[in-house]
């Protein structure tokens, strides 16, 4: 994953995002491409607890021309963004000012997916995107997901919980000890059971059921 | 009432407590060390009001204590402990006297010049454990409290060397020419246009942190570097940029503070404006619109322990018991939390209520 966002620098191999090597490129050169990022964790890397709402929404855009009055930002539009998102994404919350560290985990989640979300994004890379947050939010954020999905977003899904990825995901890809071990096309053919087959390293698919993988 | 305001609130209240029970302490101390506790006590509280000179004395120390503290708040806010506004006021103050001794006197040119000369000797200065720290992630505390002696001996290396007045009996260096002396604003005190260019200093810093993509970028990588990295920012720059900008505003107060009150360069150790400015920006919690209130209250402190040591029978060492108080009961993130806690608690309830009532 730290490849894929490009928290470090690829060594070997290649990764192509809309067909441009994004090996070398910095985070800020990745989001640029419109790549988004839900982290596996939102306390260390999602957002800062003593900072707004706000404050947290805009932390990947602040370059955008929108944000930006000349030298100053515009906080009336930073504001009415922070206030649309917060309605749009149901976070319960006193207003965009309030600090995200006194919401609970699903709401925090929730600011976390407003904002890698709301850009309208080519690829989202989402990590564990409904961890430990309430049902309600977790069908929330699912929902999102699926409905970036239908308006074209490309979404990799990582995530432990079988359910999760059976329940989103078009075409599955399982990993076990740093290869991949199967593919599925249409997820919804396979069993929990012949999943943890593959995922238990139990059972491993040749190069040729795994070759239509290329073929996408 | 929501709970962000409320929250804000409390520290104002937290802070204004500490400097309460702060105070609480040094009348106690004043009443067991002096013979005359009344005398002193009026002299320390009313002192500083009693005449305009005096007056101004609160004015012109708050001077510097603002720069430092603006210095400090930009660097700790990035989270970067880092002490160079100490070296920086006082490196910052001899580049200044450097250029009002030797560059050629040019009406309103060359005060902007040594202004501008304090600021880049600051700025090199705090750049150093800036780079430090954002390429081998070198402890920026005890690089920059090194670097303070560094500074304060090649400083006089520097005086001695190419600016000393050989005819004068101590180590000073050789008079401003007139034009480089910031001009006096309030006739019968010693306050100068520094005063005006510090609020200006404190605007700009205000607008930067909280209204600029950069000074954005420096809060979010202070409160979570991580997230900053995540986010896209450019962490390692922030590091750099807040240790350099810091370093230059200290240098600037060290600038305006030479130009402004001496006639020529006489110091032989290291200020101490540095340090106090980081009490300074403890007691503002790290805001630059506190600064001002802050350094005034300090200075009014000092002044008033001045005149207390010069009219009564109490040392002016007293404050330092204030000021050591005053940062311990701030600085204990839990003095006053279970009253917060119980505040939280009851406001909730009442929400809860009111919904219930609907």
């Amino acid at each position: 994953m730290n490849y894929l966002t490009g928290k470090d620098m690829v060594e070997m191999g290649k990764i192509f995002v809309d067909g441009q090597d994004i090996g070398n490129h910095t985070i800020r050169q990745i989001r640029d491409k419109k790549v988004s990022h839900i982290p596996e964790d939102r306390m260390v890397d999602g957002a800062a607890s003593s900072a707004s709402i706000a404050e947290n929404m805009i932390s990947t855009k602040i370059d955008s021309q929108y944000l930006n009055k000349g030298l100053l930002m515009n906080r009336t539009a930073i504001n009415q963004m922070a206030e649309k998102l917060i309605e749009y994404y149901r976070i319960k919350c006193d207003g965009s000012q309030q600090l995200v560290g006194m919401l609970s985990g699903g709401n925090i989640q929730k600011v976390v997916a407003a904002r890698e979300l709301a850009s309208k994004p080519r690829l989202i890379i989402a990590n564990q995107p409904a961890r430990g947050v309430d049902v309600s939010a977790a069908e929330f954020i699912h929902d999102k997901l699926l409905e970036l999905r239908g308006e074209g977003s490309a979404t990799l899904l990582v995530s432990a919980d079988l359910n999760e990825v059976l329940g989103l995901s078009d075409s599955l890809i399982v990993m076990y000890d740093g290869e991949i071990a199967a593919y599925f096309k249409d997820s919804s053919k396979v069993s929990e059971l012949e999943l943890g087959m593959y995922m238990l390293g139990s059972k491993k698919m040749n190069k040729e059921e795994i070759g239509g993988l290329m073929d996408e | 009432m929501n709970k962000t305001g409320n929250s804000r609130q409390f520290e104002i209240i937290r802070t204004l407590a500490a400097v309460g029970i702060a105070m609480a302490a040094a009348v106690i101390i004043i009443f067991i060390v002096s013979k005359e506790p009344v005398n002193a006590l009026y002299n320390f509280i009313v002192g500083p009001f009693t005449s305009l000179r005096r007056f101004g004395n609160i004015l012109e120390m708050a001077c510097p204590l603002i720069f430092t503290s603006l210095a400090v708040c930009v660097m700790f806010q990035a989270n970067q402990f880092n002490m160079i506004a100490e070296g920086g006021f006082f490196f910052g103050a001899l580049c200044a006297a450097i250029a009002a001794v030797k560059l050629p006197e040019i009406t309103g040119v060359s005060v902007t010049a040594a202004l501008l000369a304090g600021g880049i000797g600051g700025a090199s200065l705090g750049a150093v454990p800036g780079i430090l720290k954002a390429k081998w992630n070198t402890n920026e505390f005890v690089v920059s409290l090194m670097l303070n002696y560094v500074a304060l001996y090649l400083g006089l290396y520097l005086m001695n060397t190419f600016i000393r007045d050989t005819n004068a009996g101590s180590k000073v260096s050789l008079k401003f020419q007139e034009g480089f002396r910031l001009p006096n604003i309030v006739p019968g005190t010693r306050i100068h246009l520094g005063i005006v260019i510090a609020a200006l200093v404190v605007i700009l810093i205000y607008l930067f942190l909280y209204c600029n993509k950069w000074g954005y970028s420096l809060r979010i990588t202070g409160q979570n570097s991580k997230f900053a990295e995540y986010s896209g920012i450019n962490t390692f720059m922030v590091i750099l940029f807040s240790q350099i900008l810091g370093g230059a505003i200290a240098g600037l107060g060290g600038a305006v503070e030479m130009m402004g009150i001496y006639n020529r360069f006489q110091w032989s150790a290291l200020p101490n404006y540095g340090f106090d400015g980081i009490t300074v920006a403890i007691i503002a919690k790290q805001s630059p619109k506190l600064v001002p209130a802050a350094a005034l209250f300090l200075a009014y402190l000092r002044t008033g322990a001045d005149i207390m040591s010069r009219s009564s029978d109490v040392p002016s060492e007293v404050i330092s018991v204030i000021q050591a108080l005053v940062i311990v009961l701030i600085a204990a993130n839990s003095f006053l939390s279970g009253w917060k806690h119980r505040m939280l608690v009851k406001q909730s309830m009442n929400e809860l209520a009111a919904e219930g009532g609907k």
